[in-house]
């Protein structure tokens, strides 16, 4: 297992994922450089969780090359870990065994402190559905990052938690990224959850990349001028119209949203 | 609610009705209404019990039968879980296999008696088949719905993370479906029972459901409803045992951790 603590560089060449008739992302390119932050915004359907699939080499592209490290993947990506939306724990497992049964041969004092990262060593011999659903989070993030990956595929991971939990998440996971430097990226519905962790905006529609938008605000990020302005210029994007001066709801395609996507 | 009401309802209310039918049908008995030719009292029960525990005999009969039943559980839900497992990982296996068990499913087991005196003729093997073949049904079905139901995500996560396949049976798919097979156990330790009380009864040389014929021919009805009583209480037993396998197996389900 390829395990350290620098990021990998991504790049999806000529991507094309098709489902039958569908096509879901089409003739996609897009470079992650080592230890990016990259967010991908969009409404249900666009094929962002299918982009971060093949990013973990869950699915494979019809056609075009997803390259890690300059080195195309086939079969599951070995330097990536995924967080889904659902924490995925094993229920009959504890707290601390869920983050051990990941490592080839388990070490405890690894695993106590991916636990303790996450401000969860103290519940490591609870059950899982003694959890809140935002500690159930935090024991997947220990999970996927108890290996310290070189690239972490966050699908939705907070898009069930309540407002407060999924900001003290967000914080989270940017000082987490911010300490180890892998390269992240997040699918995410919340379009100021992207620009508050991103490097990069991205916005897919039709299967092809409408926007591209770097953010250079300093962290930790707060929500000034500059902040807002980003945001409704993703916004606008993604709605599709020109104008930027939208007062319509922040969270894009929160209603309905279908936990995975084709 | 007062201490003194809760100590009733809770230990002492349950039990009001039996006790009750019981005297009343002891003094029923003493009196004469019923006669002991028809049924016998609670009492002349103990004193079968009594008697035939002194000769020994009742605790011969009763390691017998539970000999035969818990041989024929063992056996059939060996059978059951290794199928259900089987079938349950590899799509191949429950392509070629899941028919036929199905329709074996729907023959009821005991319709088979006649056959399998034919085969086995009256001894030790018969029934112990009879039990085997009556419990691996309700083991198949339990463990192979609880490998099917699993949860897919967990599924994928396992793959994610590269579980081998020591491990994801170990980890994932076994725990995963150990609620249904738990329930398999239960629903078979049922029908072992049965199974056994039919068998027996039809022909045995020993065991409870001989006692229980043999005493039907000499009209010794309180050994009759001895055997009752005593495959009541087997039962029960039984029932307790999966109960505590539930309770210490499941420690990490929701209703489990409600019971500890």
């Amino acid at each position: 297992m390829a395990v350290g603590n620098k990021g990998v560089s991504v790049r999806l060449v000529g991507v094309q994922k098709v489902y039958g008739q569908r096509v879901v992302l089409d003739d996609l390119d897009l470079r992650i450089g080592k230890g990016e932050f990259i967010a991908i915004v969009g409404h249900s359907g666009t094929g962002k969780s299918t982009l971060l699939r093949l990013l973990a080499g869950l699915e494979q592209p019809t056609r075009g090359d997803v390259l890690i490290d300059d080195s195309p993947v086939t079969g599951l990506t070995p330097t990536a870990r995924v967080m889904f939306q659902d924490a995925r724990l094993l229920p009959w497992l504890s707290v601390f065994d869920n983050v051990a049964v990941v490592l080839p041969k388990p070490d405890k004092l690894q695993v106590e402190q991916a636990l303790d990262r996450v401000g969860l060593l103290e519940h490591r011999h609870r059950w899982p559905a003694q959890l809140s659903g935002g500690q159930r989070q935090r024991v997947a993030l220990a999970r996927a990052l108890v290996v310290r990956p070189p690239l972490l595929l966050l699908d939705e991971p907070l898009g069930a938690l309540d407002a407060l939990t999924r900001l003290e998440m967000q914080s989270l996971i940017e000082s987490l990224w911010r300490e180890e430097r892998f390269t992240a990226v997040l699918v995410t519905h919340d379009v100021s959850e992207a620009v508050r962790l991103a490097d990069r905006v991205i916005c897919i529609a039709d299967g092809r990349i409408s926007l591209d938008l770097e953010v250079p605000l300093p962290r930790p990020r707060e929500r000034s001028s500059s902040f807002l302005r980003l945001e409704s210029k993703v916004l606008a994007t993604i709605l599709g119209r020109g104008s930027a001066d939208d007062n319509e709801a922040h969270r894009v395609g929160s209603r309905g949203a279908a936990p995975m996507e084709a | 609610m007062s201490r003194w009401r809760m100590w009733f309802w809770n230990r002492v209310a349950p039990w009001v009705l039996p006790v009750a039918v019981l005297v009343i049908w002891q003094a029923l008995g003493s009196a004469g209404v019923i006669s002991r030719r028809i049924l016998p009292t609670p009492l002349g029960v103990v004193d079968a019990a009594l008697m035939l525990a002194r000769q020994g005999v009742l605790w011969t009969y009763i390691a017998t039968s539970a000999a035969r039943a818990f041989s024929g559980f063992f056996i059939g839900a060996t059978v059951g879980f290794t199928l259900g497992t089987l079938n349950g990982i590899s799509k191949k296996a429950s392509r070629l296999l899941d028919t036929p068990i199905q329709m074996i499913r729907t023959i009821p087991h005991l319709a088979l008696v006649p056959l399998v005196i034919v085969w086995f003729g009256i001894g030790e093997q018969a029934k112990v088949f009879l039990v085997a073949l009556g419990t691996a049904i309700p083991m198949y079905m339990n463990t192979y719905f609880g490998i099917q139901s699993l949860d897919p995500g967990l599924l994928e996560m396992a793959r994610v993370y590269r579980f081998s396949r020591l491990k994801m049976f170990g980890r994932v798919i076994l725990p995963g479906a150990l609620p249904s097979v738990l329930s398999g156990v239960r629903y078979s330790l049922g029908v072992m029972w049965v199974t056994l009380i039919v068998a027996e009864t039809i022909s045995a040389n020993s065991g409870i459901g001989y006692m229980v014929m043999n005493a039907q021919e000499f009209m010794q009805m309180n050994i009759v409803v001895l055997g009752v009583v005593l495959y009541a209480l087997l039962g029960k037993l039984s029932d307790v045992i999966a109960r505590v396998l539930e309770t210490r197996l499941l420690r990490w389900h929701p209703i489990g951790m409600q019971a500890v």
